[in-house]
């Protein structure tokens, strides 16, 4: 069974007389890490918003179609049932913060489920560690650098226990060094806890090396959903107004002006080494 | 440029920050009734000297002395007024003592309490989630507001406003600010909201909580101390 299935999916937002979600198939299997791109206003956010309920149920609007997450039908279950299985970290760090430190920000969706507090406890000292964190615990997220309050806020997100973890946009407040290794923690998440990742985003450089797929979105619509190589090897992104990774660029001049096949790469080193040998043969 | 650890609760390690807020409830009212209860020179002095203990205890001083000099221009207005209409000074000076008594003992409870355990003494009271909920967030975000308004203030600045000249003009060129001001806070709550019910606000009637308050000896001291002034009342 897959953990998101989307069937047909069409969606409008409320005061809008456009679809911003058109004709969605999709079905995500667990322990996956997925990039979703494409340009600005293509719908990334709301495709988000639709996998873990918020959408019909928090934005309303017209919905026609079918979202099943983990063998539950979306549209028929509230939003912190969901919660509980796809977990989201929205754009911006400082409107998902609500507590005055950091274990009580992580303790927050547990305090609300009503959660035992010794239980409560030894789930927040395991998600602090599991996203090493523990020095952080009694400073207040507020004052964090954008990096680590973005890691406080993944903590929230993983004290619920999701199987799904839903990112918008989350490197775009970073700078390069923390989102390097922001992605590190996604990409950990990914391997040693099995968490499923879908993420929003525009830097794909340094996200490409660490997600095995790839979905491209344009007006509401999929236009392509393959395998993160494929992609990257095959389709002109820069055409679709994407900013592509510059090893994926690289690649493509080579490969014109040298006519050589390089196969799939997902790094400058791999380019290079790929390219070296292709043409001692 | 914007600090906004000037203006908001910061956690600090003294014997009042670790008070239970209960506690600093009852000694805040206490003071206030000491406050209210006589007009007198001679034991509204001894009322506000007792106050200085816990600012001390606190480390305070700094925070009251900022405060004293905020409200500087009501305190002589308060004597003169007092004065004018009473030929009394002791008596006038006694009304400004009041006031500062107001001032040096909320002071104490405000600083040293940490809004969350407030909200949690309030939810203990039995106030509902949603209201605590609310006061908690009120609090939080007052950083995030004032460096919004900030943020306004210098693109409006950049695009010609002028903020300085005359306090008519001033009021009339805040309004450019204001209105964004507005509807960048509401785009907020909106977010805000959306991202608790992503974490299961609303889940349980009766959410538990991370930590319980709980009275010390301390506290029942604390209590106590806020009843002195009564000796007061009867030497005096
Ligand atoms: N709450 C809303 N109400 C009405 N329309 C909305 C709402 N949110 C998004 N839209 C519209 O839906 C379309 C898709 O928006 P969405 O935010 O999903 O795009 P996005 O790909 O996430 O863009 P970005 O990269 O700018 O974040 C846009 O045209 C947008 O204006
Ligand atoms: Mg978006």
């Amino acid at each position: 069974m897959s953990l998101v299935k989307i069937i047909n999916l069409n969606f409008k937002y409320a005061n809008t007389d456009f679809w911003s979600l058109r004709n969605i198939n999709l079905e995500i299997s667990e322990g996956e890490f997925i990039i979703i791109t494409g340009q600005s206003g293509c719908g990334k956010t709301t495709l988000l918003r639709a996998m873990n309920g918020l959408i019909p149920h928090y934005h309303q609007g017209e919905y026609d179609g079918h979202v099943i997450l983990d063998g539950k039908e979306v549209s028929k279950h509230k939003v912190y049932e969901l919660a509980k299985i796809a977990g989201i970290v929205f754009q911006n760090p400082e409107d998902q913060i609500f507590a005055m430190t950091v274990e009580k920000e992580v303790a927050f969706g547990l305090e609300n489920l009503g959660i035992e507090r010794s239980e409560m406890r030894k789930i927040v000292d395991e998600t602090l560690q599991q996203m090493r964190i523990s020095h952080l615990r009694f400073r207040q997220p507020f004052f964090l650098s954008g990096g680590e309050q973005q890691k406080v806020i993944i903590s929230s997100i993983l004290a619920l226990k999701p199987k799904l973890i839903l990112l918008d946009e989350p490197l775009s407040s970073l700078d390069p060094m923390s989102a390097q290794a922001l992605v590190e923690e996604l990409h950990r998440l990914n391997r040693q806890y099995g968490k499923t990742i879908v993420i929003a985003e525009h830097r794909l450089d340094l996200l490409s090396k660490y997600a095995n797929r790839m979905i491209v979105m344009d007006k509401g619509q999929i236009i392509l959903d393959n395998r993160i190589e494929e992609v990257l090897a095959k389709i002109d992104l820069e055409s679709l107004g994407i900013n592509e990774p510059l090893f994926a660029k690289f690649a493509r001049f080579l490969r014109a002006k040298y006519g050589l096949e390089l196969g799939n790469c997902l790094s400058i080193e791999e380019v290079v080494r790929r390219f070296n040998h292709a043409k001692s043969h | 440029m914007f600090r906004p650890e000037y203006f908001y609760f910061r956690k600090k390690d003294t014997i009042i920050h670790r008070l239970d807020p209960r506690s600093k409830l009852v000694y805040v009212i206490a003071m206030f009734v000491w406050a209210l209860i006589r007009g007198d020179l001679l034991f509204l002095s001894a009322v506000f000297l007792l106050t200085l203990i816990p600012i001390s205890l606190g480390k305070l001083f700094k925070n009251l002395l900022i405060s004293l000099r905020a409200a500087l221009f009501f305190i002589v207005l308060i004597i003169l007024i007092n004065y004018v209409f009473s030929h009394n000074l002791s008596l006038a000076i006694a009304l400004a003592l009041r006031f500062m008594i107001l001032i040096s003992s909320f002071l104490i409870f405000s600083i040293t309490t940490s809004p969350d355990d407030l909200a949690l003494a309030l939810y203990r009271m039995g106030f509902p989630y949603d209201f605590v909920l609310t006061f908690n967030l009120s609090v939080r975000f007052i950083p995030t507001v004032m460096r919004d308004a900030t943020n306004i203030i210098d693109a409006q600045r950049a695009r010609g406003l002028e903020t300085q000249k005359g306090f008519i003009n001033r009021i009339k060129n805040y309004v450019p600010v204001l209105i964004p001001l507005i509807v960048v806070g509401i785009k907020r709550a909106i977010n805000v909201a959306e991202s608790m019910e992503a974490r299961c606000f609303g889940a349980s009637k009766k959410p538990t909580t991370l930590y319980e308050l709980k009275f010390a000896v301390k506290d029942y001291v604390f209590i106590a101390f806020s009843f002195i002034p009564t000796i007061f009342y009867f030497l005096l």
